[in-house]
């Protein structure tokens, strides 16, 4: 290499880094001058150039002495440290854009990586790690009671259970119970509307130390039977209905036929126990006007300062045990204990959102490799220029901030990219809400989420970045610039380039696997037989106010009123020209419903144990017919069976049978409860209420003339589509009562495809972010091979006109990749098994080391990975042998 | 530069001369040592190991700012010229410059 084409090189180089060119630039035109000016006295050219040389005296001495006053700048110009970082920038700008192929390949990984990552985060920020609104939050304990017997531990309260804790317990300073019915607000201008509704003893707003915005809260005198009924409004509630109009304190409000009047409005965003509640009430009731066997009461208590957990649930443990003695019928079996709010809240989302916070993780850190890659490639491609400008006297450390410099403005911009992506996702994730995701709702992309994906980006940056940067700039000064240039670093690198790559096939292969366990265990959810056929089936839930529907237990079971209702509008949607068959129930057959102690006569082969509680679905004779419900054995409900006054009767389910009668015949036996002893009259299949995941608990069916409520869901099976259907039942029942709200107008089907909502949502995102993974390892691999392949040109053109053949040349390449994947995939299903076992509480039905799931995503990674080097082992069987050879 | 060392005052014989030359008109670093040499018809021969850094320690004291421009034929050069700091530095040298060699006539003369 000539001088004077080192000397173009240099300035080439130069003209990109401001400082070391212009003294070099201007060093450069002095000699040249003075070669002319030689020249010009009839020197030849490199007389005249040594001459000038010999006369400029030490050049390099001097050349460092510029330098070094230009480097030691005085600290008041501006040409100083954040100028050398601006320069650095521009620099990295300018040699990004020179590349768009590169770049935008970069770009994209990267957005994709720190999208996913911010859209996650997102969601783990809002949902778990946010504090929750209420001030003294860690005092906050929501209590359960249990049952030995069926090993539930999540029941509620009983109401005299609640007023007896709230008496004798020595740990809370404060204690509420509240119940979250629906009601019906009716008002003679507007439609009537179903609110949900929250009642409670009055020092609900005080223990969760929040006061209204707007009048006042309760108190103790609103809390007493006969009070005058009072409601506060949440801020949404009052937003819709009323405008935010203040006015609205002192006004009635028609609920459930009763008027109460606003006294208060609760601020934005307070929402207990559930989002949704527009309304609260006093629940003024006594102590002992529910039954003490009447379980539905949520309870929570303020822990009494410096009193832990432990301690509480020690207490509560201690009034469980002595009311076990004391109302042995009621209380046998019944525990207590009290979580934090923080658990009950979370404990069933945080699994769920930290393996998906994982598997981000991941597709971050496999675009990180993959961009790792590149920057090698591109840095050996630049071997060089670094050796050139390292030969002109560039410090390590200022080549090695140069290409961070570049590697996290790279990161910066595809984070900036991302940020998009996590909008649009975070969009899509709150759309699909699974229902049981507290906070979602409130999920957005806020300056908590820009931080963390600043600081993500950055790291990236430099994680991506300064490897590459470190290798490029360890380059021997001589190699590169004497071999006239045959770029592709050495075998070390190479080998680096490959463990990164073998790691990442393994991050791929955890992600996968995980992908892959949890889609089999959705398969088998979705494939659970329900036990009935929810399609064209439409539902509607009804509830009549006991104002005009009297309902008092005094009378029970002659309900006249409800009753004549629920035979009006059976027949009024029996005779709409789609509805095949029209039923009510209690509960829609995806609803768990409630149970309820049952004796049985005579006694059956295994009895229930002592005050075991056993499902009550309460439904009417066409009930079976409408959902599809078949009979097994014995006979159905009839209409001469829906009567009040005909003889007690009821179905039982398969697992009734199984659990009690060992699978003899049932029929002739009485089932009793509530007093009434019903005859079991036939058998019908199980059905999977309490969701697909969920085994089904022995439940009987009473029918509803037998048993009535003024709450229920009409049911019809229909022809055509819902959506015209759905407005003829409105006026229907709208004929019969203008003043009745319709609520959860859907299909049973869409409530059925709801239970599955969560596992759903999580195998769609965590199959999406494994794909990305795949397709990522496969970009890596492909270009590790690529790079090989380029590298050994030569060789291979050696090989080739050695007479190798072109076959062979192919499946060495290939079989250089699938060796790199192998390593990968066997290091990644290691990896797999240690960590699926995260994933234990979201399978159903599929073991977290399932052989065959690892076995299929073993094939499937190394299918992936032949295919991602075929390419370049393609190209390399086709090169041209003379081609090859010359090219330098 | 409140003291005035002699080694200084050597330097500040090549500053002063510099300084001088771009009152006229902004010059390159090549074109200030031929014009020297060109003035005082070879007897001064300006050292490019002392060119340079002099115009890069004058540049960094505020006296000159240079900026890339084209030569006539046509190559970019580093052209310097004088800040207004720089012709108050130049009045001082020269008055300097005046009261030094004044002194050592005197001495001269004396001998």
């Amino acid at each position: 290499m000539s001088w004077l084409d080192l000397r173009f090189r240099i300035r080439a180089l130069l003209r990109r880094e401001k400082t070391r060119r212009e003294v070099d630039e201007e060093l450069a035109y002095h000699l040249d001058m003075r070669t002319k000016s030689y020249e010009a006295r009839g020197y030849s050219s490199p007389r005249a150039r040594r001459a000038a040389i010999d006369r400029f005296g030490d050049f390099d001495r001097t050349r460092r002495v510029c330098h070094g006053l230009r480097m030691v700048e005085r600290p008041t110009r501006r040409d100083s440290l954040m100028s050398a970082f601006m320069q650095d920038v521009r620099y990295a700008f300018r040699s990004l854009i020179k590349n768009p192929g590169f770049t935008s390949i970069v770009l994209l990984t990267l957005a994709l990586g720190i999208g996913a990552n911010s859209a996650i985060y997102s969601v783990v920020d809002t949902v778990l790690l946010r504090p929750l609104p209420y001030p003294d939050a860690e005092r906050l304990v929501i209590l359960q009671e249990s049952d030995r017997l069926n090993g539930t531990r999540f029941e509620g309260f009983s109401l005299p259970d609640f007023f007896d804790v709230q008496e004798r317990n020595e740990v809370f300073d404060a204690m509420a119970t509240f119940v979250t019915p629906t009601a019906t607000i009716t008002a003679p201008d507007s439609e009537p509307v179903i609110v949900t509704t929250t009642t409670t003893t009055y020092r609900l707003f005080s223990i969760l130390g929040v006061s209204p915005v707007l009048g006042r809260g309760f108190d103790a005198d609103d809390d007493v039977v006969g009070a005058n009924p009072v409601a506060v409004l949440s801020h949404r509630f009052w937003t819709a209905r009323f405008g935010r109009d203040p006015a609205v304190l002192g006004r009635a409000m028609v609920l459930d036929g009763v008027s109460a009047q606003v006294i208060g409005v609760m601020p934005e965003g307070f929402a207990f126990p559930t989002a949704n509640i527009d309304v609260w009430r006093p629940l003024a009731l006594g102590p002992t006007s529910r039954p003490r066997g009447n379980h539905g009461f949520g309870v929570i208590a303020q822990l009494r300062d410096g009193i832990p957990l432990e301690r509480a649930n020690g207490d509560l443990t201690a009034i469980a045990a002595a009311l076990e003695q004391e109302f042995p019928g009621d209380n046998q079996n019944r525990g207590m204990w009290g979580q934090s709010i923080h658990d009950a809240l979370f404990a069933g989302v945080r699994t769920q959102l930290w393996v998906l916070m994982g598997a981000v993780g991941f597709v971050l850190l496999i675009a990180c490799v993959n961009v790792a890659n590149l920057f090698f490639a591109r840095a050996m491609a630049r071997d060089r220029e670094v050796a050139i400008r390292m030969a002109i006297g560039a410090g390590r450390m200022r080549l090695v901030r140069q290409f961070l410099t570049e590697s996290v403005l790279m990161a910066v911009v595809g984070g900036v990219l991302g940020l998009g992506l996590a909008y649009a996702g975070v969009a899509g994730l709150v759309a699909m809400n699974p229902s049981a995701m507290p906070r979602l709702t409130d999920v957005g992309i806020d300056w908590r989420v820009l931080s963390f994906t600043l600081l993500v980006s950055v790291v990236t940056g430099i994680a991506f970045g300064l490897l590459p940067a470190l290798q490029a700039t360890k380059t021997d000064l001589y190699e590169p610039l004497k071999e006239g240039g045959r770029t592709g670093g050495g075998a070390g690198k190479q080998r680096l380039r490959k463990s990164l790559v073998i790691a990442e096939v393994g991050m791929a292969v955890v992600l996968v696997t995980g992908a892959g366990l949890l889609i089999k265990s959705f398969q088998r959810l979705t494939n659970v037989d329900p036990g009935f056929n929810p399609t064209q089936v439409v539902q509607v839930s009804l509830a009549l106010p006991a104002s005009r529907y009297p309902q008092s237990f005094a009378d029970w079971p002659n309900l006249p009123e409800v009753r004549a209702f629920q035979r009006d509008v059976l027949e009024q949607v029996s005779g709409i020209a789609e509805v095949e068959s029209a039923a009510i129930a209690l509960n829609s057959p995806v609803n768990a419903g409630w149970t309820t102690r049952l004796g049985i006569d005579p006694l059956p082969p295994s009895p229930p144990a002592d005050l075991e509680e056993v499902r009550i679905r309460i439904v009417s004779p066409s009930y079976f017919s409408t959902v599809g419900i078949s009979l097994v054995k014995g006979r159905m409900l009839t209409d001469a069976d829906d009567r009040v006054d005909a003889p007690p009767v009821a179905l039982v389910n398969e697992s009734f049978v199984r659990r009690y009668f060992q699978n003899e015949d049932p029929i002739g036996y009485r089932v009793s409860n509530w007093r009434v002893a019903r005859e079991i009259v036939g058998v019908v299949r199980d059905v999977r209420f309490r969701g697909l995941s969920r085994d089904v608990p022995p439940a009987v069916y009473p029918t509803f003339a037998q048993m009535p409520f003024g709450s229920f869901v009409l049911m019809a099976r229909i022809r055509g589509t819902p959506e015209a259907v759905f407005g003829r039942i409105r006026e229907r029942v709208w004929s019969l009562d203008r003043d009745l709200a319709l609520s959860n107008m859907s299909t049973v089907e869409q409530n059925l495809s709801a239970t599955v909502a969560q596992p759903r949502f999580n195998v769609l995102l965590l199959s999406l972010f494994a794909s990305v993974a795949l397709a990522l390892a496969a970009v890596g691999i492909y270009g590790v091979m690529a790079f090989g392949v380029n590298r050994r040109t030569q060789e291979i053109g050696i090989r080739l006109s050695l007479g190798e053949g072109r076959w062979n040349v192919l499946r060495r390449v290939v079989r250089e990749g699938a060796l790199l994947a192998s390593i990968g995939i066997v290091l990644g299903a290691a990896g797999a098994m240690a960590l699926t076992r995260f994933l234990n509480s979201m399978l159903f039905e599929v073991n977290p080391l399932d052989p065959v799931t690892f076995g299929a995503v073993a094939g499937i990674s190394a299918l992936v990975a032949v295919i991602a080097s075929f390419v370049p082992a393609l190209r390399a069987s086709r090169l041209s042998p003379l081609v090859a050879l010359r090219r330098e | 530069m409140a003291k005035t060392k002699k080694s200084d005052l050597l330097h500040g014989t090549l500053e002063l001369l510099v300084l001088k030359l771009l009152e006229e008109e902004p010059m390159n670093g090549y074109a200030i040592g031929v014009r020297i040499q060109g003035l005082t018809d070879d007897a001064l021969r300006v050292e490019e190991g002392s060119l340079y850094p002099a115009l890069y320690r004058m540049e960094r004291r505020g006296w000159l700012r240079a900026s890339w421009q084209m030569t006539e034929n046509n190559r970019r050069a580093k052209y310097y010229r004088l800040t207004p700091a720089g012709k108050k530095q130049l009045h001082q040298e020269k008055e300097r410059w005046g009261e030094f060699s004044t002194a050592v006539a005197k001495i001269l003369r004396s001998g």
